[in-house]
């Protein structure tokens, strides 16, 4: 396999241009703007207001209609650099005053429907092989055999199928509208920026109908798709996810044919970051995947699983993440490629066991030749591609604050030994288990009634063929994910209790109540025998590493006890946290394990925050000494290490040790963090000479500086490995 | 001379350093054992200098619990209840480690363990996976670890026996005969070369270099894997004559596994505080581009040095 001979100082025209783009994206975004937040008002005015002349036909068709209307609606910008279109304009008209009133009225007479939506790698290959005119022909076809079964319970199968024409029809609209914003960019343009514009223009006009030919018409293609569903439906959060291999028919045939190079491929791939950036506001996360394998069990690793990551150089934003699918074929250059990224403070790329994932999925239900297409959703939720209507983050456990619960009843009521103890624990979490389910399924049931995305039903797998809208049930996999957290935090505190009041007896549950009531105060000797005197989660000590395991066992096991709407699907554990470690432990009170009150909880499924004093290895060990397949609803270990460690050479060989052992022990994700603290101090003492300083949070990627003061502390304070 | 191997010999530990990447190849496992033959006046582990467990003490760490005071059986600790502060007499202390028990801060630490084989071992072998793959280790150092030829000996054999890659950080400053025990079981040696100049060797370190550099020799004719690793301190020893010695012996022992430059810090010196050890000469701290003038300086002697 050819490794591509990009680098940022081949081509100082390309990188200029890119420079010139970001920091024009970065002064926008520091304005407020993002192309998510252009939706709200005036499109979906537009599509509401449509939606008031066609009260006569059923929910499903109104919600075609409502889309359509709400593509067409959409105006794009396109300054005199940029290389593909798509960024949401910013000065979209709004309707008169009296049309907002209506649309308002009308949309408030419709609420929306609770529960998660998008986090989801669409289907796109039928889209890339037929054009959106051939999609539209085969809905027709699809039609006409009459071959759905679905529909009957809450709409018919035509009602669907005209709502995702509608769907359709407004996304060729919404790129014609792009298409004639680069038209009337290239009659104010010079001839060589004419040009330019005029190969962009013909590429939005041929894919608005028909099936793209070349590379730029794919990822152009691509972005509309994504874009227009989070726009239209709207849908949180669609990923670009696996461009590799979405894209590399295209790039191939092109690259063969001599009218492609690595450099050109690059600078558009480059752009559609830059694109990913513009539109999705900050603080939340957005996905490509590379390499991995595919049905056949064979590495699908490309120079595009190059390319994908040399982009995050020159763009170093903070969208989108970049995960690798790691296996043990996964070759060299890549593995080279991502580390020399890491180790120059990319914060990106993640990487993922291949194979702990694809088991997981396969426990599931998942056939093999899906298994290997997933996706991580945002975080590191996995969803399948192409086939998702799972929920992630639904919802998210404090698990401390149950223990604080417990803790408190059995002041009242205590139990005999800690097997009682933890077994009453367990009964609480478990209640709160039941409950979040019963929520889950009441918003899918809302859902069904109140809910329907035509054109991201147009995209996900079965929908078609069934005739049935993702919202009622066309999806092939509706899971519903959870997250756990403060895992570590907990095992650490069982470890207390059990030592200090079951076994030593050197405290009672009052005293330790008192303690954790009035955060120690009064009493730091006795939070610094509990946090230091007794081992913790990430020193490589089986005998609180089993408590993790422990935990997982149980809470997969009770999850897999219940069944989700619309089809008795799985509801499914995970264990990361975006942000939820800093926003729940900020609400949480003192802890056994030493932790004092509103402190960040351990993020993720690695150790609480300074204690992994044994070094990374010790880390490594203690967060694979248990099954991670289960936990297919997201689960990532920050590694965080100093600069210095990169000084020489030798530094990047030991970090992908590090990393290759940790996903040879079956490790889910990790992504790793190369900053010194001095740095991060520095940005919060100037942020504005900061702005763009991008770090790696609980499986997403932050800007520092727009982190509230809290979440900067723990990232700071997260442990920051050295060389010795 | 050294007793006859013993089943399982203890040894004096004072740290099992793990994700150590610069003493050998790939990942490893440092141990570090007490005592030593030579007295660097720049010496950057001075509690491996010691033979016997020390009481490390940092009152900025001390939280004033008073904890220590009661657990003491020689009152070497006071604490005076109005200010806080807290006082350790050490004529009276025996290091008996029964304060450190009670010290959950981190202001007393006893260095230095007695340890079986079999323990040190434990530690060791828990990094197995990333020894695999990254074709690493265990290390010996110290203090120097053939000051304790028996028990250096043992964990040596151990690793081996377990399939790990061995490395021996050593001064030289060590009978042949001791060499000659653990050559099987080393598969690389971290050589030390501190002066070439003789009376300084001896004002430096306060031992003689020549049997240093026999031993050196020795090494080389058996046809051991040598790394030599030469500490660099600013107004002692980087004297353009010290590196031509250098250079010297290089060219005199070709096959050498490389040359590596362990510049000054000043680590060793901020322990001392902590032992109530008196404070050493300080040095300049070298910083990068002193670092790459004396790569430069070698380079020119036909020294080709690792560090980059």
């Amino acid at each position: 396999m050819k490794t591509p001979a990009v680098s940022p100082e081949s081509d100082i025209g390309a990188h200029e241009r890119i420079q010139a783009l970001r920091q024009r994206l970065l002064e926008r975004k520091d304005r407020g703007y993002s192309g998510w937040s252009m939706q709200p008002d005036p499109v979906v005015t537009a599509g509401a207001l449509r939606a008031t002349e066609t009260t006569g036909d059923s929910w499903q068709q109104r919600r075609g209609v409502v889309v359509r209307e709400r593509l067409r609606a959409v105006d794009f910008a396109l300054d005199d650099l940029e290389l593909l279109a798509g960024r949401v304009a910013a000065d979209t008209q709004e309707g008169s005053a009296a049309q907002q009133e209506e649309a308002r009225g009308y949309l408030a007479a419709y609420p929306g429907a609770p529960g998660q939506t998008g986090h989801c790698e669409l289907d796109l290959e039928p889209l890339m092989r037929l054009g959106i005119d051939g999609l539209q022909e085969r809905i027709r076809d699809t039609q006409r055999a009459g071959s759905a079964g679905g529909g009957a319970e809450s709409g018919t199968a035509d009602e669907a199928y005209a709502s995702f024409t509608e769907a359709l029809t407004g996304l060729s609209a919404m790129i014609h509208n792009a298409a004639t914003t680069v038209e009337a960019a290239a009659r104010k343009a010079g001839p060589q920026r004419q040009q330019e514009l005029g190969v962009i223009a013909s590429s939005c006009h041929r894919v608005a109908h028909d099936p793209p030919q070349t590379f730029r018409d794919a990822i152009q293609l691509l972005w509309f798709v994504v874009m227009g569903v989070m726009h239209a439906e709207p849908v949180g959060l669609v990923v670009p996810g696996h461009l590799d291999r979405t894209l590399y028919p295209f790039y191939r045939r092109q690259v063969e044919a001599g009218e492609l190079d690595d450099d050109e491929a690059l600078l558009l791939i480059e752009s559609l970051y830059l694109l990913v950036n513009e539109y999705i506001p900050e603080g939340l996360a957005i996905s490509v995947m590379v390499g991995g394998r595919d049905e056949h069990g064979s590495d699908v690793t490309n120079e595009l699983s190059h390319l994908c990551l040399e982009a995050l150089r020159r763009t170093a934003l903070i969208y989108p993440t970049v995960g690798i699918c790691w296996h043990e074929d996964t070759p060299d250059t890549l593995m080279s490629l991502a580390i020399d990224l890491i180790g120059h403070g990319n914060a990106n790329p993640a990487l993922f066991g291949d194979a702990t994932i694809q088991e997981g999925l396969a426990d599931l239900g998942v056939p093999p030749g899906e298994a290997c297409r997933y996706v991580n959703s945002t975080c590191v939720e996995i969803t399948p591609s192409g086939a998702s209507n799972v929920w992630v983050a639904s919802p998210y456990y404090n698990t401390c604050q149950l223990l604080l619960d417990e803790v408190a009843a059995q002041c009242q009521d205590p139990a005999p030994d800690f097997v009682s103890f933890q077994q009453r624990y367990r009964q609480r979490l478990a209640a709160a288990v039941e409950t979040a389910v019963e929520q889950q399924n009441e918003a899918r049931r809302q859902r069904r009634q109140r809910g329907r995305k035509p054109l991201q039903s147009v995209f996900t797998r079965d929908c078609i063929t069934r005739g049935r809208d993702i919202d009622d049930g066309g999806a092939p996999y509706n899971w519903v994910e959870c997250s756990f957290v403060g895992l570590a935090n907990l095992a650490d505190s069982l470890q207390v209790i059990e030592t200090e009041i079951y076994d030593r007896g050197t405290l009672t549950l009052a005293q330790l109540k008192a303690l954790l009531d009035s955060d120690f105060s009064d009493a730091e000797p006795t939070r610094l025998r509990l946090l230091n005197g007794h081992p913790k989660y990430g020193q490589g000590c089986p005998e609180v590493d089993k408590r993790v395991a422990a935990t997982v066992a149980w809470v997969s096991a009770q999850c897999r006890q219940y069944r989700m709407l619309p089809d008795d699907s799985h509801y499914v554990p995970g264990a990361f946290v975006w942000v939820m470690h800093e926003r729940l432990g900020r609400d949480t009170g003192a802890t056994p394990d030493g932790r004092r009150a509103g402190f960040p909880f351990a993020d993720g499924c690695g150790p609480a925050q300074g204690r992994e004093s044994r070094g990374p290895t010790a880390a490594i060990l203690s967060t694979t000494s248990w099954d991670h397949r289960s936990m297919i609803g997201g689960l990532a270990y920050n590694m965080k290490f100093n600069t210095s460690l990169f000084r020489e050479p030798e530094g990047f060989d030991r970090l992908r040790d590090l990393v290759l052992t940790f996903l040879r022990r079956g490790g889910f994700e990790t992504q790793i963090n190369v900053v010194d603290a001095a740095v991060l101090r520095r940005a919060q003492q100037h942020p504005e000479q900061h702005r763009d300083l991008v770090v790696r949070i609980g499986g997403y990627t932050d800007y520092f500086t727009r982190l509230t003061p809290q979440m900067q502390a723990e990232v700071i304070l997260r442990t920051e490995f050295d060389d010795v | 001379m050294s007793s006859p191997p013993q089943p399982e010999p203890r040894g004096r530990v004072f740290e099992i350093q793990r994700f150590s990447i610069h003493d050998g190849p790939g990942i490893r496992t440092t141990v570090f054992l007490q005592g030593c033959t030579l007295a660097c006046l720049w010496c950057h582990n001075p509690e491996g200098g010691s033979s016997r467990p020390v009481l490390s003490f940092q009152p900025d760490k001390c939280v004033a619990c008073g904890w220590c005071v009661s657990a003491c059986p020689e009152q070497a600790h006071h604490l005076d209840v109005e200010t806080g502060t807290h006082t350790l007499d050490r004529d009276r202390c025996r290091v008996c480690g029964a304060c450190t028990e009670q010290c959950y801060s981190g202001a007393l630490e006893v260095v230095g363990r007695d340890m079986g084989v079999g323990e040190v071992l434990q530690d060791v072998l828990a990094d197995i996976p990333f020894y695999e793959t990254s074709d690493g280790g265990m290390t010996l150092s110290g203090g120097e670890p053939l000051a304790q030829l028996d028990f250096a000996a043992a964990l040596l054999q151990g690793a081996r026996h377990h399939g790990l890659h061995t490395a021996l950080e050593t001064c030289g400053s060590v009978p042949l005969a001791h060499l000659e025990r653990i050559l099987p079981w080393v598969d690389l040696f971290l050589y030390d070369i501190k002066e070439s100049a003789p009376e300084r060797h001896r004002e430096f370190t306060g031992g003689d270099g020549a049997p240093i550099i026999a031993n050196l020799r020795y090494l080389h004719g058996t046809g051991a894997a040598i790394r030599l690793r030469l500490p660099l301190i600013p107004t002692m020893n980087d004297r353009p004559d010290h590196l031509d010695g250098v250079a010297e012996l290089v060219h005199e022992l070709p096959g050498l596994e490389g040359v590596e430059i362990m510049p000054y810090h000043r680590l060793g010196t901020s322990k001392m505080s902590r032992f109530g050890w008196p404070q050493g000469p300080e040095f300049e701290t070298p910083d990068d581009a002193m670092v790459e003038g004396w790569i430069t300086a070698l380079g020119q002697r036909g020294v080709t040095v690792r560090n980059r």
